[in-house]
């Protein structure tokens, strides 16, 4: 029953989150797993993960404030023999989820009030295999399928005629990545690389106004691609763990891609029965704000993991932030959730098979 | 003492309530970072490129109300006959009863009208006057009588007014007699399909009052036929006249190749001016049709779907039609904008809108028709392709 409601947890899921400069380019980018820690590879593992995100976003004139929930990631590593592995993951790698709002603005003795509201984003569903070699090293390679759809809707208040319409543009995504990685042990060290090539990301856009008419328009791009490292240091009670990605950007479309980066250190004290963890992290985003200012993200966090007796570990963990560019501010706050089973399936085959 | 496994947890919980509590609120507030989606309306006042009234003439056999009377510019006459009647000679009379509307629903005028027998055949549904024109010929039915040959005279000047019919004139009641009006006004009665103000017949003899049953096979069976026609006439002006009964109706076509094809229009307001000449209610019923073809007359294909009604007092000099579905249409389709017709509803036979009224009206309108259109951009995509 457990099994089952961790598969069927993800497929309802309300994909959402919070950020105004989510408006940007493809949306707000999320780190896949294995670019972030160094999971163990011998060890079959399913993990599961939500986060509740409360936002508030300023100018220092208005403000707004967002609470939403959304699934973050559902991933699975199974060893194989012969020192294989076999890895899935699946979790948003763009986030689309906005509000915006605009001020009474006047014109043709009329006051037009528009409001945006974006859902959705691109999916990423991620396949690795790797190999290890002599427990001191081991290089991987991945899949990954982009997939998803936004939507974005557009409230246009004239205030004068007490009228409203509504447009609703409609995006649908597809487009596929690879990426390898290598990585060495050496005693408490390791050490991982990666680099994530993407292919074309497609875009179809659906208009459909007020008036049930819809215009189909088809576009293009290439995702940043992602390259870095992971430095990891393991201790009896101790690990350290610190992560580099910069996300760069080839695509000169209008979407006005720039190089991105992301510095992430983790640190996790086996405290009995508890295991805390605590990590503190730097993202500059691989687009700009409308002003042309760098959107920068800086956030600290701490949390738990709790031992589930022969299952693995819940986790819970807090953290927060400033995300800042240009003018607008948004203090966020996340609260994530989530289980991680180790070697479930393996006791279950040695209760099964005797 | 709470265990630190459950203190973890309680204090997680309760992180997690508190933001919930903390709602959503959404405020003014980072629209600028879309860069796309301007904020402005367009407004435009587009007068026609194109202006036309023509005449339709309008079968009013079955409608619920006749109409008798004329003006300087109409004149509506009254067809009645009677099948049956033949056990009018067991009676020592026999009276037509006709029953004007109320004066708290139609204002009526006291009319008096000459009768003759009509001397052509006529069917009560499509009856009407002979005219023709460049289009065609239109029906004959029902306008051809005997004017030396006058049948009697009646005045309709209360609710109820009775007509003794003599048994010698069966033939004629059964061909069917002509009402002409012979003085300014009209009046309007209830006709055969409006049971409530129908028109019947009573017998009367020493001992008894029969009302005639209109059920074949009846023992006193007798059935009353009626229909209105309205006497065609050519425009008197260039007035561009709007009317019911022949109805008058306006064409115009407004010009909306200039505005741009992705935008949603807001508002579309027809602005007309108005005069009224003639009508009996106190409030006047328009309603604006777009065409689905070129325009041709009164031979013009409407679209079954009314683009815009409004309602305005009689004293009132202009009405505003909303049709902002129809100018969507337009601009989305532009090959589609073949113009608009603007009409009295009163003489439209769509039971659906509940028409059960057909009283004459007539007015022109005056000054340019003004269509106001307010409009905003729709959106642009976020991800632009190469075919924008």
């Amino acid at each position: 029953m457990r099994r089952l409601l961790i598969f069927l947890l993800p497929l309802g899921s309300v994909l959402l989150a919070y950020s105004i400069f989510n408006t940007h380019g493809l949306g707000g980018y999320t780190t896949p797993a294995e670019f972030l820690k160094i999971p163990s590879r011998t060890q079959t593992s399913l993990e599961v993960r939500f986060t509740s995100e409360y936002v508030y976003a300023t100018d220092g004139q208005a403000g707004q404030n967002a609470f939403l929930v959304r699934p973050e990631r559902f991933r699975f590593y199974v060893p194989l023999p012969w020192r294989f592995g076999l890895g899935a993951q699946m979790a948003q790698r763009f986030n689309l989820d906005f509000y915006v709002e605009s001020d009474s603005a006047r014109s043709a003795d009329y006051t037009l009030i528009r409001r945006v509201k974006g859902r959705g984003g691109i999916e990423g569903l991620r396949l690795s295999l790797d190999k290890g070699f002599y427990d001191i090293a081991y290089l991987g390679v991945g899949y990954e399928r982009l997939f998803g759809g936004a939507w974005e809707r557009w409230d246009s208040e004239i205030v004068e005629l007490g009228e409203m319409t509504v447009d609703s543009l409609l995006y649908y995504f597809g487009g596929n990545g690879v990426w390898g990685m290598a990585g060495f042990k050496l005693g408490p060290l390791q050490l991982r690389g990666f680099y994530g090539y993407p292919l074309d990301l497609g875009v179809t856009t659906e208009v459909q106004t007020s008036r049930d008419t819809t215009v189909v328009d088809s576009a293009s791009y290439t995702p940043p691609a992602e390259l870095g490292g992971i430095l990891a240091y393991s201790a009896n009670k101790l690990e350290l763990g610190l992560a580099y990605i910069q996300q760069k950007a080839s695509d000169h479309t209008s979407l006005s891609f720039i190089t991105g980066h992301l510095v992430e250190a983790n640190a996790a004290y086996k405290f009995k029965p508890f295991i805390l963890t605590g990590k503190a992290g730097w993202k500059s985003w691989y687009v700009e704000s409308a002003d042309g200012s760098p959107i920068r993200d800086t956030y600290l966090g701490i949390g738990t993991r709790i031992p589930i007796e022969s299952y693995g570990y819940g986790i819970l963990e807090l953290t927060g932030g400033l995300r800042e560019a240009g003018a607008i501010s948004e203090y966020h706050v996340e609260l994530r959730a989530g289980l991680e089973f180790r070697e479930l399936w393996k006791k279950r085959e040695r209760m099964w098979g005797g | 003492m709470l265990s630190r496994k459950s203190l973890v947890i309680k204090s997680f919980s309760l992180t997690f309530f508190l933001l919930l509590l903390a709602g959503c609120e959404e405020g003014p507030l980072g629209f600028n970072e879309l860069g796309r989606g301007e904020l402005e309306v367009h407004h435009f006042v587009l007068e026609p490129d194109t202006v036309a009234t023509f005449s339709k003439q309008i079968a009013l056999g079955e409608a619920t109300t006749l109409i008798g009377g004329r003006d300087d510019l109409t004149e509506a006459r009254i067809l009645i006959s009677i099948d049956g009647l033949d056990s009018i000679v067991a009676f020592d009379s026999v009276k037509l009863l006709l029953r004007r509307y109320p004066a708290d629903e139609i204002a009526s005028s006291d009319v008096t009208f000459s009768i003759y027998p009509v001397t052509a055949d006529w069917d009560e549904i499509g009856c009407t006057w002979v005219l023709a024109d460049a289009y065609n010929k239109w029906l004959e039915l029902g306008a051809e009588f005997d004017e030396s040959d006058l049948v009697a005279e009646l005045t309709v000047a209360d609710d109820t007014v009775e007509w003794i019919l003599d048994p010698d004139r069966l033939e004629t009641y059964q061909q069917g007699m002509i009402l002409l009006p012979e003085n300014e006004g009209f009046c309007y009665l209830g006709s055969d399909e409006k049971e409530v103000y129908a028109p019947f017949i009573l017998g009367f003899d020493a001992d008894d009052t029969t009302r005639f049953s209109s059920v074949a096979g009846s023992d006193y069976y007798a059935a009353v036929h009626d229909a209105t026609i309205l006497k065609p006439y050519e425009a008197p002006s260039p007035d561009t006249l709007l009317g019911a009964g022949l109805a008058w109706r306006v064409f115009m076509r407004f010009p909306l190749d200039t505005f741009p094809q992705d935008i949603d229009v807001t508002s579309a307001d027809l602005v007309v001016g108005y005069e009224n000449f003639f009508s009996p209610e106190s409030t006047l019923d328009f309603v604006c049709y777009r065409l689905i073809d070129d325009y041709a007359g009164r031979f013009s294909a409407l679209s079954s779907a009314i683009a815009g009604r409004d309602s305005i007092d009689v004293t009132s000099d202009s009405l505003s039609v909303s049709f902002v579905g129809v100018v969507q249409f337009w601009v989305d389709e532009p090959d589609s904008n073949f113009g608009l017709v603007l009409s009295h509803s009163f003489l439209e036979a769509i039971p659906s809108f509940g028409q059960e009224k057909r009283v004459h009206v007539l007015g022109r309108i005056t000054g340019t028709p003004r269509l106001v259109v307010t409009y905003t951009a729709v959106p642009e995509t976020r991800f632009p392709g190469e075919e924008r």
